[in-house]
């Protein structure tokens, strides 16, 4: 027999609201997963908030996503120069503990 | 109650002296004998001499009227839980009532202990993840019991695959359900806690969430059998909370 304990808690785990991926994390790591493909050189492991417990808008908006999706490895080159230079501002931004570099922009203007 | 007094079983004469101890076991309290007709109460006094006095009560009846009447009646009268009537019928006829009496099956056979209600099925389905569709293998499982016509079961489904980007996505529940046994068709429906995973392509971390979901299944009986059914088993399911993959899978298996 199930102990009634467990029982309550698998109850309340179902009922209260859960927690989750963002929607915005899904579509930058999409984007990245992508030029992944086209870049051997691109290495960028903060470009994309955590998005669990994390109120951080990733750095790529939605067009940018969208841009960087339908761009062909052929033209990606740019775009993956583009977004390693802001992992490199990212670093040296948390090293001196400034601000995000591009808050407020999320389109970094890596997709032409 | 008519219907429950109704559920007894005839036994054949050879195993009076079965029937009695099989009832007295089954049963807390004492056992209402009832013969019906002086020559059921001569073969029921010699019986009652080998079982212990306190272990049944005689209560015989007259011939004619209702029977499953009469031995509610007896029930009452006695204040047993148990009853066996006793009758000559070109042979000794024991009918239990009753608590002891055995549960049986439409044609009057002795029902067996069912098994425990179980389903595994395997096959493929689509999730949508914030509307980027992924395909990939998956597996619904469940293990429970038996009601009238219908079982519980601890449900348990699985599927991962991968976005057209290659992204890494996974996504489970688990919960409890409630699904009919039908011979054709079945429908089944329960909530479940889920939990659903990917893993980032920018360090290769693992990003997920747990919330509530539900299920709803359809499941098609493509071969009916005693012990284990295959099914063609059609489920749908969605976590209620953040991260919101909605699945629908096409899966094979078994199931009772």
């Amino acid at each position: 027999m199930v102990d009634p304990k467990y029982l309550v808690l698998w109850t309340l785990a179902t009922v209260l609201p859960g927690c989750g991926l963002q929607q915005s994390t899904f579509h930058c790591e999409r984007a990245v997963a992508h030029l992944q493909s086209c870049c051997d050189d691109l290495d960028v492991p903060d470009v994309c908030a955590d998005g669990l417990f994390n109120d951080a808008e990733p750095p790529l908006d939605s067009d940018t996503v969208d841009c960087i999706l339908a761009t062909p490895c052929g033209d990606a080159r740019q775009v993956c120069d583009a977004l390693n230079l802001h992992q490199e501002a990212l670093e040296e931004s948390s090293w001196l503990g400034g601000d995000d570099p591009d808050s407020g922009d999320t389109g970094l203007g890596v997709c032409p | 109650m008519i219907a429950l007094l109704a559920s007894g079983l005839a036994l054949a004469s050879p195993s009076l002296e079965d029937a009695l101890q099989q009832a007295i076991e089954r049963t807390d309290g004492p056992v209402a004998v009832c013969p019906v007709g002086a020559s059921a109460q001569t073969a029921t006094r010699r019986l009652l001499e080998s079982v212990p006095a306190d272990a049944v009560i005689l209560h015989p009846l007259p011939r004619g009227g209702d029977p499953d009447q009469a031995m509610q009646q007896a029930l009452s009268a006695t204040r047993a839980t148990c009853a066996l009537r006793i009758e000559v019928d070109g042979g000794l006829l024991v009918t239990p009532f009753g608590e002891c009496a055995a549960p049986t099956t439409a044609d009057g056979t002795e029902a067996p202990d069912r098994p425990p209600a179980y389903l595994l099925t395997l096959g493929a389905a689509r999730a949508s993840w914030f509307g980027v569709p992924v395909y990939g293998p998956a597996v619904n499982a469940g293990i429970g019991g038996h009601m009238a016509s219908a079982a519980w079961l601890v449900h348990f489904e699985l599927t991962r695959g991968r976005t057209p980007e290659g992204l890494l996505m996974s996504y489970g529940g688990l919960g409890l359900g409630l699904e009919t046994t039908g011979h054709v068709v079945r429908v089944g429906a329960g909530v479940e806690l889920t939990a659903s995973r990917m893993v980032r392509a920018t360090d290769g971390g693992v990003v997920g969430g747990v919330g509530p979901g539900v299920y709803g299944a359809l499941r098609f009986v493509a071969v009916d059998s005693d012990t284990a059914d295959v099914l063609v088993s059609l489920q749908a399911s969605g976590n209620l909370g953040a991260g919101t993959p909605a699945v629908v899978g096409l899966t094979v298996g078994m199931g009772n």
